[in-house]
This record gives structure tokens, C-alpha cells and sequence, in this order.
């Protein structure tokens, strides 16, 4: 370093050294080498892209093209080689620069002195290794197994190598794991029941439908590309109906907006069928040819189902019901898009099946430019290398252990034996998701030690004892695909990774090696590797065929990106279900194994309580996902604070104006924010948008409790949450 | 703030100044005791120029006065100015100032990037951390400083850099620190900077 040399030279001639008067040691510091002789092969001005793929828990799984100039990212856009991305980003991509170049990053491994405290001093990686290794094997010598340690990771990044961190976890012993998904659970166990597997067509295909129900759906906020293909289909003449409780950004791009009283969906849907059945506008081939059950189903609906009854429930008006239900089943194809959103109540797994069975009985499913889509995992077929490694010889225990994911809080509590006394948290931010925050933290404050990696200071992070600082996608390798589109995004490394940070993979590979270090064989976990040579690890002969690509170096190559070969883009077009019959199940035995009808039955919906008369809606706010993006100063100048959307009549009848502090309460807790008086959303109903945590001292969860949709436990393990069914009083604060 | 207009300080001080903070925002002077920052205060008192500021003279008052108190929270608040995990209070990258973006590796730090290239140095790990981070220019200025012969490019580069955004900097922590040593060290450096600049930019300093 060069200052060492000159520092000594200058104060030997003075009175006195600084370094002498303070004992400073530079070996000691924890600063970066220093400034050093230029290396003779510098030249600026270099100018190189890469291909990158969003990460992020998002329907669209972007492909990005990044502009680096001189080590540094200047510009990133859209990939135009895939054809879903089609060479733009939405609002929040086209913030990553921001994402990557905040001075307000996590850099450095730090510990917090007194959890919440926000004492935070610099450790090093190997201290940080160490601290964690030393808890873990101190753990498993107490509790003669590693079950007292829970991992809870999502959804924050999906790359295929993130994996990593269940590997590493897996690769010390059993432990605990947060199980289940706050996403679909019920919608997906619906489709489950009934296909065998959530299945959806290629978002491409809105092009080929002849009419689009966007059910509980969103996009223009949640999905801005699919958007495209709905808006051209539009031009083309396709009729776009938005059926929604809340007058979306969607709905006002509908032809037709149909209001229905939220958690009621599966009445209208079988409103519809009533009217389709008793009309003889079914495909009666279709049901005879590829499913079971439907005379059952055909006559529970006659014996219980007006269109009548379902204009009462819904608050749809028979006329409507009836045209719609012509229109749909006359349509070929007819496509449907069931949101997430709508299956978020305690009949939601119920409803979907409604709405699936409408679809079915059209003879919708396994049509190109048709289905009844929801959500997909058709190209997920990795090799999921980094999970591979087992438990080491001498693991206490027999298996993982699950807590629901959606009820964190409370089941971390309830495990006793052994109780978990360590969390790795990871790509989640539980404090501001899960329901019951108070619960979540009493959870917290049991722990001896919370670890947790992430990109940015989260509620999650303020209550942690170590944070751990990652790489932002930019700075890994990695590959992704999506839950919707069909395509396979390649994640080069453009630059640099900043400061000190480190990829989920690196973290597993650098606490293995401490663990062996002090305790040779206590992880099975790789010490060592290339992440280059992992991701192409994550590729094999299914994968490339399906996607027509020879190595995920190959893809890097040649565009970056790649589609599914044709013949799994439209679901179920084989007509063969997953189901144990092969055939769609309109009578579902694998359902009524789990406890619920096996028909798809209407099921109530979640009463009001007395107290408590408001729906109180948390729906995808348009500037972010679930809890990211809230660092991002940009989206924040657009909007820095949560509201609560009211209807005017309901703020008329409690004297509230808009911008009025209004106090949120049921009994489970509170907040005060400000009122938005907007007629978009229904008089019984209040909306406040998901995610919102920054600068305030709640979240949208405050209200809502750990109340279970009706499914989930099949393919997800666990059922999910009915955030929707969150009600709740307001008053003028 | 000092009204001087001819300053008394012999490049040995200066370089001793910037050598201080250098080793500051480097992190080195997180354990000292408080007797060293007696001893800091004794030696910075030998700098009459210093020592009758209004800023330089709270400063040192401040290091001679530390508590054990203010020496336990002093790592803390530091990183919460300038380190993290939260969100900066007085972040340490000129580009953050400099930049419309208020962002790291932007085109203002490839400048102060091309400096250090022009005078044969890069950052050792260039493009890991940001080429305009304190750290990085104090120590650029040092070996500029020891040099006599790279006065003009000192110039240069503290007109066109350091002076720039230093004050900008030093405001932030004013408004944000908690603790006495930050506060101190926002005082010396804040002085220290009116002093450069008099000496830059009014001509010849006293040079020893």
C-alpha cells in the first residue's frame, strides 16, 4: 500500500508518526487494500453486454440485456430475443441500476449488539462463518440434532442456484423448515384435485383466444407483458372481460367489468354452469371423452345451483350472469386467467375448482389460446444440484421437520422438541409478510441467533443478530425460468460483485468449509466451486431438449434465452391428466381424502364478524413485489406512503375526508394512516396495497390472522392464508 | 469558521491531518483508548491555526474530553453514517453527491478513476469498491501531497474532487451523529477543509 511507505518517510523527519501515537496497526484494519501501482494493461472505455434474468417472484421473469462500461453498468433493457420480455422492462426492472448502485446497500457482514437495537459494528466473513458454525454445532451437541434450526426462505430470488441455502441446510442435518407458499396453495391444490397439476397455457396464446376472463387477476400491475398480448388480442377483436370485487387498473382496459362480491367466484362460476347446462352449451364430447364424475357434478348443480341464487350471492345481475355464460361457452377457445389474489379466502381452493369445472365443461382445457390458467411449473425440471447432499453420518433425528410458513409465528413457538433456538432467513422478509407480526417476533425473540442474507435493511434485518450482505443478480451466475411464460432466462455475471458481498451458493460453500473446519465431516456441503460449473450442473437432458439448447453456456452464446418446445405450451393438450384416473376429476377422490367434497361444491364464504364489518383487501401494489422495491427511492417519490383506499359512501357514514388519518382495528391490531376516498373499491371494502413497510411502523399484516384457505396441504404441504378474509373496523383517527 | 488569510501550516501538518482521516474513514481508529485521543488532541493543540478555529478547537476539545461511554456507541454510530446496514446518513462516495442519481460507479467516479490512472494508481480492488469513497481520495491526496512536485495536480484534484462534496459530507454527519467522536471528527475535517482551501487556492502555503 502505497501510503505505508509514505507515511513513514514524511514523520521520521517530523516530531512525530501518527501510526506510532495511535498504535495503529493498518494489518488490523477491516478496510480494503488500498490505492496500488496501475497494472499496465488498463485500458477504459471498454464497453460489454451480458444477459441477465429478473429474479424476481414475478409472473413476467424477465430477460435483461446489461450495458457495462468500465466494469460498470450503464444501461440495462429488455431482451428482444424473448419474445414474452419483448425488449422491454416494467417500472421496477428498470430501476435494478438503482438496485445495484445505492450507497444504501448491505456491504459488509455486520452483528447486531441487542437485536433491534440498530448497533450494528463490521465482522468479517470468517467471523461471521464462525459465530454461525460454532451455534450450529453447539446446537446439535445440546439438542443431539440440528432440528432446532429453521430455515426460512421464498420467493426473494428464484434462481435455480439459490437452491443453495436449503442444500446448505440439508447438508448439516435435519432441521426445521418454514414449509407451504403464501402464493397459490389453495388454487394450485384446486387444479391438483382436478387435473392433477396447476398447468397453465403459454401467456403467448392470449393471441389465439376468441374471449379473455381475467378472474381476480391484475396484470397491468402485476404482469405489464402479458398485458401486450391481451392488448393486441383485444385489437384483433377478442372480448376482454374483468371480473374483480375491486376496479382495477385491468378492469378499465376491459370491454365488460363485471363487480363480484369478493370470496363469491365460485358462485357466479357456477351460475354460469347452471345456465351453460341447462342450455345444452357444453361439450358434451369433451366431458364424456376426457373426465369423470360429471354426471354427479351435473346434478348437484341442478339440484342446488340457480342463476337466481348466484345473482344473489354475487351481486352480479342474472342478465349478466347468463350473457356471460353464453358468451364464454360459445367462444373457441375461451381463455380464463384465475389471479392469486382471488383463491386468498377460506374457500378460495374451492372457488378455483368452480371455475375450473367451467372451463372444463366447455371443453376449454387443452386448447391453444384457451385453459384455465393459473399458474405452471412445466419447465422447472433442474437437476437441483446444490440440494443433493444429504445429512452427515451421525445426524440426530430422522427427517425435517415442517412449520406452515404462513402461520410462522405461532408454530415456531410450538415446536418443543427439540424447540428452535436458530433461524436462517434468506430471499424473505417474514417480519413485514407473515400475518400476525406481534406472533412472528415473540418467535424472534426466542431465538439465540438470526442470521439473515439480504440485499438491503428490511424489517426482517432491524431484528436480526447477523445480516449477511448478497449479490444482487448482476453480480452471480444463474439461470431462471417462470411460473407462467415459457421461456429460460440465462444469468451471466456483468460485474463485479460489490463491497463484500457474496451469492447464496458462495455463503453454502464458505459456512460448509467453516463447519469442517471445526468439525471435520459435520456438512456435506461442497467447500469448493466454480458457480459456472454449477449452474451448468443445473442442466440436464430434459432441460436441453426441452428448450433445444446444448449448455447453459451455449444459451449465454447464442441470445441468451430460450423457449419450451411447442408441445408443452398448451396445457394438457395430450388430454391426459396427472390425475389418478387420467381424466379430468370432476369427482375427486384425492379431494375428499383430504376432507373436502369431492365435487366441486360452492362453499361459503368467510362471515363478517358483528364488530369487525369490513373487508379489508391487501392486493399487489403496481411499484413493487410483496416487500421489495421499498428501498427504491424512485418508486418511493412516486408514492412514500401507504394509504387506505375507502368508497365514499363508507367514508361518508364515518365522517372521514379524504387524506384524513384513519385508524385500522380488528383483534388482532391496529394502524393509523391516511385515507384515499376512491370509488374503486366496493362500500363494505378497504384496500391497502401489499408490501408497504418502510418508514412506518406496521405493515398491511397488523390486521390479519393466521385464518387458513380451505387448501394448500396437497401440494404445497401446508394450506395458505386468507389474507382477504381480513376484516376490520375504521374510524377517523 | 476561520477568517484567516494567511495560514500557518507546514505541509508535515497537513499531511498529518490527511493521514488522520484517512486512517478515520478507513476504519483504523475504531479501539483506541481514551488516552490516545488525548494524545491525538495534545498533538493537534502544536497546530496554533487549528487550535484558534471555532471548529478545529471544539474538535479537539471533544477528543480530549471522550468518555468510555461515548468510545462504546462511537463504532455504531459510525456505521451507521457511513457503513450500514441501514441506509446512509452521510454516505463516504463523492458520485452520491456529485451524481443527479445520488449513485455509486457513476460517471464522476470514473473521474476520480482516470485520476488515479493518470498518476499511475488504481484502486487494488477496481470496480469491488467505489474508486470515490474517502478512503480512496485521502489516500490519493496524501501521495500527491508528499510529492512536491505534484502540487498542481493536488490542485487539481481537490478543486475538482474533494472540495467539492467534503463540506456536503461533513453537514450530514453535523446533522446525523450521535456520538461525540463523529461529531469531532465532522468539526476537524469541516475546518480542515476551509484551511486547505485558503491554502489552495490563496497562493503558496507555508512550507517548512
Amino acid at each position: 500500500m502505497l501510503t505505508e511507505n509514505f507515511s513513514r518517510r514524511t514523520f521520521l523527519k517530523g516530531s512525530a508518526s501518527l501510526s506510532a501515537l495511535l498504535g495503529l496497526g493498518v494489518a488490523t484494519s477491516q478496510a480494503p487494500k488500498g490505492l496500488i501501482p496501475k497494472a499496465q494493461a488498463k485500458s477504459n472505455g471498454k464497453v460489454e453486454q451480458f444477459y441477465n434474468a429478473c429474479p424476481r417472484n414475478c409472473y413476467d421473469t424477465c430477460s435483461i440485456v446489461t450495458t457495462v462500461e468500465d466494469g460498470r453498468i450503464t444501461f440495462i433493457t429488455g431482451n428482444e430475443k424473448n419474445t414474452y420480455t419483448k425488449g422491454r422492462l416494467c417500472v421496477k426492472g428498470n430501476t435494478y441500476p438503482r438496485v445495484v448502485y445505492s450507497p444504501d446497500r448491505i456491504k459488509y457482514p455486520m452483528r447486531q449488539k441487542g437485536r433491534g437495537s440498530g448497533n450494528w459494528e463490521r465482522i468479517s466473513w470468517d467471523e461471521a462463518y464462525t459465530i454461525i458454525a460454532k451455534k450450529i454445532l453447539a446446537i446439535k451437541k445440546e439438542y443431539g440434532s440440528t432440528l432446532p434450526i429453521c430455515l426460512n426462505k421464498y420467493s426473494g430470488n428464484f434462481n435455480i442456484l439459490n437452491y443453495a441455502t436449503e442444500g446448505m441446510l440439508s447438508s448439516i442435518g435435519y432441521t426445521t423448515r418454514a414449509q407451504g407458499t403464501p402464493c397459490d396453495p389453495a388454487g394450485s391444490d384446486a387444479q391438483g384435485f382436478d387435473m392433477g397439476a396447476p398447468y397453465n397455457n403459454d401467456p403467448e396464446q392470449f393471441l389465439d383466444a376468441d374471449y379473455i376472463i381475467l378472474w381476480g387477476a391484475n396484470p397491468a400491475w402485476t404482469s405489464a407483458h402479458s398485458m401486450y398480448f391481451i392488448e393486441q388480442a383485444k385489437e384483433r377483436g377478442t372480448k376482454l372481460v374483468v371480473i374483480d370485487p375491486l376496479i382495477t387498473q385491468t378492469a378499465s382496459k376491459a370491454d365488460e367489468y363485471i363487480q363480484v362480491k369478493a370470496s363469491t367466484d365460485g358462485a357466479l362460476a357456477l351460475g354460469m354452469i347452471r345456465y351453460i347446462l341447462d342450455h345444452q352449451l357444453y361439450d358434451k364430447n369433451w366431458v364424456s371423452q376426457n373426465s369423470i364424475g360429471f354426471n354427479e357434478f351435473f346434478s348437484y348443480v341442478k339440484k342446488n345451483i340457480t342463476v337466481e341464487w348466484a345473482a344473489e350471492k354475487t351481486g352480479v345481475p342474472k342478465p349478466v350472469i347468463e350473457r356471460i355464460a353464453r358468451e364464454y361457452a360459445t367462444a373457441k377457445p375461451a381463455n380464463i386467467w384465475i389471479g392469486f389474489g382471488m383463491q386468498r379466502h377460506v374457500n378460495g381452493g374451492a372457488m378455483v375448482r368452480a371455475i375450473d369445472a367451467l372451463a372444463a365443461i366447455t371443453g376449454n382445457i387443452g386448447k391453444k389460446g384457451g385453459g384455465v390458467n393459473y399458474i405452471g411449473e412445466e419447465t422447472w425440471g433442474f437437476n437441483y444440484s446444490t440440494m443433493g447432499f444429504g445429512a452427515p453420518e451421525g445426524s440426530g433425528g430422522e427427517a425435517d421437520r415442517y412449520v406452515n410458513m404462513n402461520n410462522f409465528g405461532a408454530q415456531v413457538l410450538d415446536a418443543n422438541d427439540p424447540p428452535i433456538k436458530m433461524m436462517w432467513i434468506a430471499c424473505r422478509n417474514p417480519m413485514a409478510q407473515d400475518p400476525e407480526p406481534t406472533v412472528v417476533k415473540k418467535a424472534f425473540d426466542q431465538m439465540d441467533l438470526i442470521v439473515t442474507a439480504d440485499l438491503y435493511m428490511n424489517k426482517t434485518v432491524e431484528y436480526s443478530d447477523i445480516v449477511l450482505p448478497v449479490t444482487t443478480p448482476f453480480e452471480s451466475v444463474g439461470v431462471n425460468v417462470s411460473y407462467w411464460h415459457y421461456w429460460m432466462n440465462v444469468n451471466e455475471q456483468a460485474i463485479k460483485p460489490l463491497y463484500e458481498t457474496k451469492s447464496d451458493l458462495e455463503i453454502a460453500m464458505g459456512l460448509s468449509k467453516k463447519l469442517n473446519q471445526l468439525k471435520p465431516g459435520s456438512c456435506t456441503f461442497p467447500v469448493t466451486g466454480d458457480p459456472l460449473d454449477w449452474v451448468e450442473k443445473e442442466m440436464n437432458d430434459d432441460i436441453k431438449a426441452l428448450f433445444n439448447v446444448k449448455s447453459w453456456d451455449d444459451l449465454r452464446k447464442n441470445g441468451g434465452t430460450a423457449k419450451a418446445n411447442e408441445s408443452i405450451t398448451v396445457a394438457w393438450k395430450d388430454l391426459k391428466f396427472r390425475t389418478p384416473s387420467g381424466k379430468y376429476e370432476f369427482y375427486s377422490k384425492t379431494a375428499a381424502e383430504y376432507g373436502h367434497h369431492p365435487l366441486p361444491i360452492f362453499t361459503e364464504e368467510y362471515k363478517a364478524p358483528k364488530e369487525y364489518p369490513i373487508r379489508c383487501m391487501s392486493p399487489h401494489w403496481k411499484f413493487g413485489i410483496h416487500s421489495q422495491f421499498q428501498h427504491q427511492d424512485w418508486l418511493m417519490a412516486i408514492q412514500a406512503h401507504p394509504f387506505l383506499e375507502i368508497h365514499p359512501d363508507l367514508a361518508k357514514k364515518k365522517s372521514i375526508r379524504d387524506q384524513d388519518m384513519v385508524k385500522i382495528i380488528n383483534e388482532t391490531g391496529y394502524m393509523t394512516l391516511p385515507a384515499k376516498i376512491t370509488k374503486m373499491v366496493p362500500a363494505d371494502t378497504v384496500v391497502m396495497y401489499e408490501g408497504w413497510w418502510k418508514g412506518v411502523n406496521y405493515t398491511e399484516n397488523f390486521t390479519v390472522k393466521a385464518l387458513q384457505e380451505d387448501m394448500g396441504e396437497h401440494l404445497k404441504g401446508q394450506r395458505g392464508i386468507a389474507f382477504h378474509d381480513n376484516f376490520v373496523n375504521i374510524e377517523k383517527a | 469558521m476561520t477568517k484567516l488569510t494567511v495560514i500557518h501550516m507546514d505541509q508535515g501538518d497537513r499531511l498529518l491531518l490527511y493521514q488522520l482521516f484517512w486512517h478515520y474513514y478507513r476504519g483504523d481508529l475504531m479501539k483506541l483508548t481514551t488516552i490516545d485521543w488525548a494524545n491525538l488532541a495534545e498533538l493537534l493543540r502544536t497546530m496554533t491555526v487549528l487550535c484558534e478555529s471555532e471548529f478545529g478547537n471544539q474538535a479537539i476539545t471533544k477528543f480530549d474530553e471522550v468518555s468510555e461511554e461515548t468510545l462504546e456507541s462511537f463504532v455504531f454510530d459510525y456505521n451507521r453514517l457511513f457503513v450500514g446496514p441501514n441506509r446512509l446518513h452521510a454516505s463516504p462516495y463523492e458520485s452520491t453527491y456529485s451524481n443527479f442519481e445520488g449513485t455509486i460507479m457513476q460517471q464522476e467516479t470514473i473521474k476520480v478513476r482516470n485520476f488515479y490512472h493518470y498518476e499511475g494508481l488504481q484502486v487494488a480492488d477496481e470496480g469491488q469498491y467505489p474508486d470515490d469513497h474517502i478512503q480512496y481520495e485521502l489516500e490519493f491526496i496524501c501521495y500527491l501531497l508528499n510529492q512536491n512536485e505534484k502540487g498542481p495536480d493536488l490542485k487539481l484534484f481537490l478543486e475538482n474532487h474533494f472540495f467539492k462534496w467534503v463540506d456536503k459530507h461533513c453537514e450530514r454527519i453535523e446533522e446525523h451523529s450521535q456520538n461525540q467522536l463523529t461529531l469531532a471528527f465532522a468539526y476537524l475535517l469541516k475546518e480542515f477543509l476551509q484551511l486547505e482551501k485558503i491554502i489552495i487556492e490563496g497562493g503558496e502555503p507555508n512550507v517548512n
